[in-house]
């Protein structure tokens, strides 16, 4: 199935909006989300694919973690990929959400922008 | 047979003597002279004898000589005495008949009277006279010639053998210099291994089996770190390289220093333990206080050794005193075994303790007392001691030590751990060719500062190219590495452009003599280590160089040509509306940082202050700022490890006042840009 639609979470409004633009100019549609819960409330948008930070309370406290969010959109609908993105370095994180369901962890430095762009052609 | 005055006159006119006297006045001369026969071995005249007469060999042979020493031999036709005949002198030589001898005598009045009127008599005589006298002056001055030219060949064969003797001397004085120098480093390198990772294991928390190992190995080593030290110092100070320092000094700290390390083993022993400092002593004083206090806490720890009951003190008392100049008495009193006088007299000897008893009672290399007693002299003074068996020992010596003009000296342990603070995020580069001690000092480092980046290099040349990639803050450099040693390197580093040429270096090394200190200076080290080194003086040394602003010390960055805008721009392919959108989004988020900042600092909350800076990393990087991401980095990380917002407020704010600046500079370029 091809990837057309893709969501952007992230409460890092400069990150979300450079890469929600990146992908448009790669030909996808992308809409941003600065919690999980909105997101989890637009799912019946049915992206393809969801672009999702780990961290997601560190701008809004009390807001569920990326990997709580990855659960329910997993629960949602089992279909939809998910990257998850974080600016943490840690590979023990990375694994889990593997685990949990995520195709990829990308890490936020200069780099994620290429490496999105190249996962998201090898889903092609 | 007599000979006749005819054969006498024939005899005459066959002598060159007479050559050119007329035959009728030989034929008077021989009528008138006198005949005279002597047997082998008779005396014809004695050295000194007064002459008168001249003789001539009609028969036989004489030999001139004076006493065993033979002048000359003479035979039939030959004649002698003519020199005495002539200056009325005592005869020169002795005169004796070599076998039976018939002489003509020609007396003295005789001669004249007859041969007066021939001048050419006196002619020849003169003529030998003086061929002889020319003959012996030229054998004298051709000995005396050859005399002088031996005497000039041995003076120069002496001056060239000393010659080679002091350059043999000069060569064995640095040969040994050498080998007390290779000697302690040889010794000491593997010594700081075993101390060091013995100490690193023991902290990483072994099983208690382990545990047990480790501490006998701790203790055996530091044994032999004092027995080695003891041989070392000894070595030292017969060759007479043993130098002391003058550095400012408390005598009452050394005082106490010695007291804490003895006394626990003399509480063990139920022992008094005291020390009494005269409050005459002033409270800075010039000298060596490492050496000072090696022989106090010789001769005090000899005392605890030999006492089983009773008490051990160390005094200090001032005998005079001026306004640059302070003499002291120390001395260290027991009641312990004591010793006989002979054992008295032996006290100082090297390798002799009162009897191998003792040696093997109580332990020790034996050489203590012996540096002691040296270490003593070089200060000026005298190790003496008074003691009685049974009774216990009293050891003293008086020295003179110069004032200083200081009141005290600052407390160095208190400011430990605030150094140790301002250490904190340093990114060092260790330079160090062998392995052991590589991984003693990474291992020290982590242990002693947090948050530290340690890469290391293994010879001089691979240090200069790390370095040239400017990810250090610091370099510590081993002075000996093969293929380029620590000065070169340090050498080399110096000639980068600035800022990367300026990276502060600090070197390790095993010897530590003034000679080396000078050449670390010479080639552009900012201070020095000696290995094995103590926590604290690397502490100190790390401190001293990179100063208060520690990880915040100017970070030597590599020159970069890039602007922070390469990012974006390759992004977004040189679209200025995306990219001026994307700035006003960093600006909008840092701006909204700040008060979130401090805030989370004002309420000390570490999870509202690591959110704040979370989301700034990210941004930081992509607007070209990758240092001031870093700092983000490192304040998060250390949030997540436990810290207290408070800690952490000087990072935090120069993290704010990087981000002020970027925005006023993207502002500036955003208003430019519309």
């Amino acid at each position: 199935m091809a990837i057309q639609k893709i969501f952007v979470v992230d409460d890092d409004n400069m990150y979300a909006t450079m890469l929600a633009d990146h992908l448009e100019e790669q030909g996808f549609s992308s809409k941003t989300f600065a919690t999980g819960e909105d997101c989890l409330a637009h799912l019946d948008d049915e992206p393809d694919l969801i672009i999702l930070d780990y961290y997601l309370d560190s701008e809004i406290p009390g807001a569920k973690n990326g990997l709580e969010i990855l659960k329910d959109i997993k629960k949602a609908d089992e279909d939809i990929k998910v990257i998850m993105l974080s600016s943490q370095e840690h590979y023990g994180v990375a694994l889990q959400t593997i685990a949990k369901g995520a195709i990829y962890y990308v890490i936020k430095d200069l780099h994620s922008f290429k490496e999105i762009d190249s996962i998201l052609s090898g889903l092609k | 047979m007599k000979p006749t005055p005819a054969t006498l006159t024939e005899r005459f006119s066959r002598m060159d003597l007479f050559s050119s006297v007329p035959p009728d006045i030989l034929e008077q001369l021989a009528e008138e002279s006198d005949i005279a026969e002597y047997p082998a071995g008779a005396v014809i005249f004695q050295k000194n004898e007064p002459g008168h007469a001249l003789y001539v060999i009609l028969k036989g042979s004489v030999k001139v000589h004076d006493e065993d020493y033979v002048a000359a031999r003479l035979n039939e036709g030959g004649c002698f005495g003519e020199l005495a005949l002539l200056d009325e002198g005592p005869r020169s030589m002795s005169v004796t008949a070599d076998e039976p001898t018939t002489l003509a005598v020609v007396g003295r009045d005789v001669f004249f009277n007859v041969l007066g009127s021939e001048p050419g008599v006196v002619r020849k005589i003169g003529g030998m006279l003086t061929r002889r006298l020319r003959d012996q002056t030229d054998r004298v001055v051709e000995g005396l010639r050859r005399r002088e030219e031996e005497l000039t060949r041995l003076v120069e064969e002496r001056t060239a053998e000393l010659n080679r003797q002091k350059e043999r001397a000069e060569q064995s004085e640095r040969l040994e210099q050498q080998f007390l120098a290779n000697m302690s480093h040889e010794i000491r390198t593997p010594m700081n291994a075993v101390v060091g990772m013995t100490n690193i294991l023991l902290q990483k928390n072994p099983r208690p089996d382990q545990l047990k190992y480790l501490e006998s190995i701790r203790h055996s080593s530091q044994n032999l770190l004092v027995i080695l030290n003891d041989i070392l110092d000894i070595s030292k100070i017969q060759a007479g390289r043993m130098e002391l320092e003058n550095t400012d000094f408390e005598l009452t700290k050394i005082l106490e220093s010695v007291g804490s390390t003895l006394r626990f083993r003399a509480e063990e022993k139920e022992l008094i333990f005291k020390t009494e400092c005269d409050a005459a002593i002033p409270p800075v004083l010039i000298g060596d206080p490492v050496r000072l206090q090696q022989i106090l806490l010789n001769l005090a720890g000899n005392a605890v050794k030999f006492t089983e009951s009773g008490s051990v003190s160390i005094a200090a008392h001032v005998l005079d005193k001026t306004k640059t100049d302070c003499r002291l008495r120390l001395e260290v009193r027991d009641t312990g075994i004591g010793m006989s006088p002979e054992q008295v007299a032996r006290a100082f000897e090297s390798f002799r303790q009162a009897s191998a008893d003792t040696t093997r009672k109580y332990g020790g290399t034996g050489l203590g007392l012996s540096i002691s007693k040296q270490l003593a002299e070089l200060f000026g003074g005298s190790l003496e001691v008074e003691s009685e068996p049974g009774k216990g020992s009293v050891f003293s010596f008086s020295i003179s030590l110069k004032i200083s003009e200081k009141t005290a000296l600052s407390k160095e342990n208190a400011a430990a751990p605030a150094q140790r603070e301002a250490l904190k995020g340093l990114r060092i580069l260790i330079a160090e060719d062998n392995e052991y001690n590589r991984v003693v000092a990474v291992e020290t480092l982590e242990l002693m500062l947090s948050d530290v980046k340690i890469e290391t290099a293994e010879n001089g040349k691979e240090a200069v190219e790390k370095v040239k990639s400017g990810a250090f803050d610091l370099v510590l450099m081993d002075v000996n590495m093969p293929e380029m040693d620590g000065w070169e390197a340090t050498r080399l580093i110096r000639t980068l452009p600035a800022p990367l040429g300026e990276i502060p270096v600090i070197a390790f090394t095993a010897s530590v003599t003034k000679a080396e200190i000078e050449k670390c200076e010479a080639c552009g080290m900012n201070a020095v280590v000696p290995k094995p080194f103590k926590e604290s003086e690397l502490l100190e040394a790390l401190y001293s160089v990179v100063g208060e602003m520690g990880a915040n010390f100017p970070r030597v960055e590599k020159h970069s040509e890039s602007s922070p805008l390469d990012f974006l721009t390759e992004l977004t392919g040189g679209n200025p509306t995306r990219i001026r959108k994307y700035l006003g989004l960093y600006l909008e988020s840092a701006q909204a940082s700040f008060p979130k900042i401090e805030s989370a600092l004002a309420a000390n909350d570490r999870d509202a202050l690591r959110r704040a800076v979370h989301t700034l990393k990210p941004q930081l990087k992509m607007v070209g700022l990758p240092e001031t991401a870093e700092l983000a980095t490192s304040i998060e990380t250390r949030l997540l490890d436990g810290a207290e917002p408070a800690t952490l407020a000087t990072e935090t704010r120069r993290l704010e006042e990087e981000i002020r600046r970027s925005c006023d500079v993207f502002g500036n370029y955003l208003s430019q840009l519309s």
